[in-house]
């Protein structure tokens, strides 16, 4: 046995504690000079398997007594998707180097790191740093920054799920293949909680460098203990079959707060963790200081307060949004409870992952649908499981405004040459087919500002000296991109504030603006009376009025996972064969189904089921792929403009999770329409492109683009007013791209987004091309069937039409209100 | 070209105060009387300040700009330019040379600038392009200044014109579309001017009781 390994055992023995098989594993892989993935839920002492191989490693170099060396520089870098993790696990490590008499220091750095502290790692940094991304980033932009790591041995990449499927992910990926260029054997592991593609999220993390070592995936055997129940209505006929409120279920989850010492309440949007707040206080008054809210438009201080409340057990039950999906360890949670679908089987493992936080706890998960097909949703969940289907977070490629941001990072931290920076960037996954061209045009864009013009130009950010290195053009220009990087973009919005000065957190514009001072509205729990708005902060008071509205946040609605969809049509199809099933929630659904059998149909797997129906607004067609929101967005425009092609018509077109339906004043010729193949994937692109608004989108889209390329700038920390005059809108920047530079790969990129992720193209391509291997049934039930109901009164609806901008106009409504005042 | 441009579909033709007025889609006034263009919030040079601070915004902007300015000063007849402040976007204009280089194709127009906020040039660098600096102007029924704030210059006046605030409005339409365009935005005793730079932001208005908005859209003004 090594020096290390009799260390790190005797470590172990103290503590009465037993190495995991999945710990050695891991060890020895690293010291085997492996690299991987490390395939862990939370709370099963992940953390330790990746520490304890390089400090193993560092004891056996060590000639005379390990306690007595003075350890030179940093080791081991670890990142982290969030900054509240860091400093847990920074507590842990150090913990366990005193522990070992293990002379290394554990510190973090991140937003939260004061000057002070951040200037001295640059002197001096310790032996292991915890940081996230974007602060890896702001640190390869320093001058000399690359000296920092030239002792590294190893990087560990901390809920690499998290990261991957996101700019921020490609944003790791190109800081990781830069450290290997600077250290060639650097060791890179990951760890990730179980998603559909595993293989690939370890290749992604690797990049060219999995190709050159051996690298594995650690599975953890051990199980993790679950029980999940769905809480179910007291009778089905009288639950509702839509909507997302279910406030008839208050009162059943109340006994649940009360049964345990700490429960997590999830909710999917912000605006329903107001709502339900506000109804759970209502119906059980004495949780009153016992109880909180937490989401992602709160002040960090409120969510700080709120951790902190929630580890040292002062709060019996918190409702919340995905912000509090990973992270900081809260142990005493008990209980959790997913209002509504979570509408993938990861973020429901991860959620339910949230209570019984230790090895070989039981995670309790408590399912409250608030409609009725929910409940199918909640039985297709609990089959999936059981199955491990796990949604796969699918890999970001050549987000070329993330490259923008990194040209000009490398540029800022001591230059590049091309051909250097080229190579390294195509070690990456992301980027490993990037042409010539595409790279080129972004070393351009940064030199020159895309095309000159005219003589008179003073572009500057990125200059090419004569040796070849492209260097950052000053030191002002190199601070305002240091302040700039980060691929996380938030909304224009506004502060929300006492007029004591204690803030609240954001809310967004077009909200606020539709209330008037005076008026209360429900935020972070609490009514506030809007008192005024100065610049951009909303001054308010405490309100003692009873109403209020509650503010909506924009994005936030999650389309249904290919996985849940699956699992979903093989429910219905088990019940259309009529299955003996032994899920509760479809023996429950039983009188539902029934009808919908009775006036319809209930399609079997290899069905499409399409309903034409007529009321007083005309004729409504509805069809039920079970494909998700956006996949249905796009399907429907589609749909109904191939149709419009047969024939003048105009439709509305209206969506959810199940299905979709287009509706029209005349009779919509669906059958012709079917005979015609109107579910062809051909001409897909062309056709969407024709049908919805993709200009609007690939605006939207546009707005984080220009954040990560640096386009928009958004004035310096602490600096009280904008600099007025470099202030421009991603919407305004987007126009004049559109207009005066077509060719801008940027622009380019936020269509290309817009289909990939907006409209899920491709989802829509299997989807099409899937149903037309399917048997379709056109029935006329004579009502609005159970699977209509919820889609006709969803108010997503999107109308069709190709008309001139002007004559548009000439059919839309002028606000006309009292002008304010 | 002109002939299409200028069409009686494309342009809103208002009688104000005794005076007719050409609502341009150009984002501009032409007040035929006086033979005169009005114009605000050129913020000539916003391009090029913004590149020069590595923003790399494309620099077509601002030549587009004058390229419409110059077309309408040739195809109308015009003997005065009058801008409503905001012609230049701050101190350092690394495009000067560009701006003089138009300058000089409309040299017969006397030019006219009504002061606005970002309007912090030296006057010398106005006398070279031949420019009148003013606070404010009244002329016939109408006061013209940057800021609508500052009426109270000429409350003889039927009609104060004025620019600065950039107008535009939004416009529902049934299932969820929305447009925002810039616009005229006629009120009792008031009319402000869309800015005539195309590299401006809208500051969005809501029309009260009475008050008249033209929007400018697929190169028409459209009254709504």
């Amino acid at each position: 046995m090594t020096k290390g390994r009799a260390a790190i055992q005797a470590w172990f023995d103290e503590r009465g504690w037993t190495e995991f098989d999945f710990q050695k594993r891991c060890w020895n892989a690293y010291l085997r000079g492996e690299q991987g993935l490390l395939n862990a839920p939370t709370g099963s002492g992940k953390t330790y398997a990746m520490w304890f191989g390089p400090v193993m490693e560092w004891i056996n170099e060590q000639k005379k007594d390990f306690r007595d060396v003075k350890p030179t520089g940093l080791q081991v870098l670890w990142l982290t998707p969030l900054r509240a993790l860091a400093s847990d696990i920074a507590r842990a490590l150090q913990d366990s180097c005193d522990g070992l008499g293990l002379p290394w220091t554990v510190e973090t750095r991140t937003s939260d790191t004061s000057q002070a502290v951040k200037q001295r790692q640059l002197k001096r940094m310790p032996q292991a740093l915890i940081t996230t991304p974007e602060s890896l980033h702001v640190l390869l932009s320093m001058s000399g920054g690359a000296d920092l790591f030239k002792h590294l041995r190893m990087a560990v990449v901390d809920e690499w799920h998290e990261l991957l499927g996101s700019k921020r992910g490609t944003q790791t990926e190109l800081g990781l293949a830069h450290l290997r260029s600077l250290r060639p054997k650097l060791r890179t592991w990951g760890i990730s909680a179980t998603i559909g593609n595993l293989e690939e999220a370890k290749d992604v993390l690797l990049g060219a460098a999995a190709a050159e070592a051996k690298s594995k995936i650690v599975r953890v055997k051990q199980k993790k203990l679950m029980t999940i129940e769905s809480v179910l209505p007291e009778s089905i006929e009288r639950f509702p079959w839509s909507g997302h409120l279910g406030a008839h279920m208050v009162e059943k989850i109340i006994p649940l707060v009360h049964a345990s010492k700490t429960t997590l309440i999830f909710t999917n949007v912000r605006s329903q963790t107001e709502i339900w707040y506000h109804r759970l206080l209502e119906a059980a008054p004495e949780l009153a200081g016992q109880m909180a809210i937490h989401h992602g438009s709160l002040d960090t201080g409120v969510r700080h307060w709120v951790e902190d409340a929630l580890r040292r057990e002062r709060l019996r039950a918190v409702v919340c949004t995905s912000t509090l999906d990973l992270g900081v360890d809260f142990s005493p949670v008990e209980t959790v409870i997913q209002v509504g679908s979570p509408k993938g089987v990861a973020r429901f493992l991860q959620r339910a992952g949230r209570s019984g936080h230790s090895p070989g706890a039981t995670s309790r998960m408590y399912f409250v649908p608030t409609n009725a097909l929910e409940l199918v949703e909640a039985a297709a969940i609990q089959e999936a499981i059981k199955q491990t289907d796990v949604e796969a977070r699918k890999p970001i490629i050549n987000p070329l405004d993330v490259l923008v941001q990194w040209l000009t990072t490398l540029a800022s931290g001591g230059g590049f040459k091309r051909a250097e920076a080229l190579a390294e960037v195509r070690g990456t996954h992301a980027f490993k087919d990037i042409s010539d061209e595409e790279f080129d045009w972004v070393l351009d864009f940064i030199t020159t500002g895309g095309r000159s013009l005219h003589a008179y130009d003073e572009y500057k950010k990125v200059v090419l000296n004569e040796d070849g290195d492209y260097a950052i053009a000053d030191r002002r220009t190199a601070l305002r991109h240091r302040m700039q990087i980060g691929t996380i973009t938030a909304d224009a919005a506004l502060k929300v504030q006492f007029l004591s000065g204690k803030k609240l957190g954001t809310i967004e514009e077009g909200f606020i603006s539709g209330i008037k001072p005076g008026k209360s509205f429900w935020f972070a729990g609490r009514n506030l009376e809007l008192v005024r708005i100065k610049e951009m902060t909303v001054f308010v008071k405490k309100s003692s009025k009873k109403d209020g509205r509650v503010p909506s946040w924009q994005g936030g609605r999650i389309p249904l996972s290919t996985e849940v969809s699956e699992h979903m049509r093989m429910q219905i199809d088990a019940a259309a064969q009529k299955k003996r099933t032994r899920r509760i929630e479809m023996r429950t659904l039983e009188p539902l189904l029934n009808l919908q059998r009775a006036w319809s149909l209930l399609p079997e797997a290899d069905t499409l089921l399409i309903e034409k129906t007529f009321s007083r607004e005309g004729c409504h067609v509805f069809f039920y792929p079970f494909e998700g929101r956006l996949v249905h967005e796009g399907m429907g425009a589609v749909l109904a403009y191939r149709i419009a092609q047969m024939q003048p018509i105009s439709f509305s077109i209206a969506m959810n999770d199940y299905g979709f339906e287009i509706l029209s004043e005349d009779d919509i010729p669906i059958e012709e329409a079917l005979l015609r193949d109107v579910f062809s994937s051909d001409n897909l692109v062309e056709d969407i492109y024709a049908s919805v608004n993709a200009t609007e989108m690939a605006r939207r889209r546009f707005r984080e683009i220009a954040r990560v390329a640096g386009l928009v700038f958004q004035g310096y920390p602490g600096q009280k007013k904008l600099n007025r005059h470099l202030q421009a809108s991603s919407g305004l920047l987007f126009d004049v791209f559109e207009k005066y530079d077509g060719g801008n790969l940027l622009l380019r990129q936020a269509y290309t987004e817009t289909l990939a992720f907006q409209l899920e193209e491709k989802r829509l391509r299997r989807a099409l091309d899937a149903i037309r291997a399917r048997r379709i049934e056109l029935r006329y039930p004579e009502r609005f069937t159970p699977f209509a109901f919820p889609i006709m009164v969803d108010r997503l609806r999107e109308k069709l039409g190709s008309e001139r901008v002007t004559d548009r106009i000439q059919k839309m409504k002028l606000q006309l209100e009292e002008a304010a005042g | 070209m002109t002939n299409e441009l200028l069409t009686s579909q494309a342009v809103v033709r208002l009688d104000l105060a005794g005076e007719e007025l050409w609502l341009l889609p150009q984002r501009c006034i032409w007040w035929p009387a006086r033979h005169t263009l009005i114009a605000s919030d050129l913020h000539l040079g916003k391009s090029g300040h913004f590149r020069s601070e590595g923003l790399a915004v494309p620099q077509a902007v601002l030549t587009a700009d004058l390229e419409r300015l110059c077309q309408l000063i040739a195809w109308l007849p015009v003997r005065r330019l009058l801008c409503l402040g905001d012609l230049f976007h701050s101190r350092t204009n690394p495009e000067w040379p560009l701006v003089l280089e138009y300058r000089a194709r409309f040299k017969d127009a006397e030019f006219v600038l009504i002061r606005g906020n970002h309007d912090v040039l030296p006057a010398h660098r106005y006398a070279e392009l031949n420019i009148a600096v003013l606070d404010y102007l009244t002329e016939g029924p109408f006061l013209f200044v940057h800021d609508p704030a500052d009426a109270g210059h000429g409350a003889a006046a039927a009609v104060t014109m004025s620019g600065h605030l950039h107008p535009g409005v939004r416009l529902r339409g049934r299932g969820r579309q929305t447009l925002r365009l810039p616009c005229f935005f006629l009120g009792s005793k008031t009319l402000l001017l869309p800015a005539f730079s195309e590299f401006t932001g809208l500051a969005l208005l809501r029309p009260g009781k009475g008050d008249r908005v033209f929007v400018i859209a697929d190169g028409c003004v459209v009254g709504v």
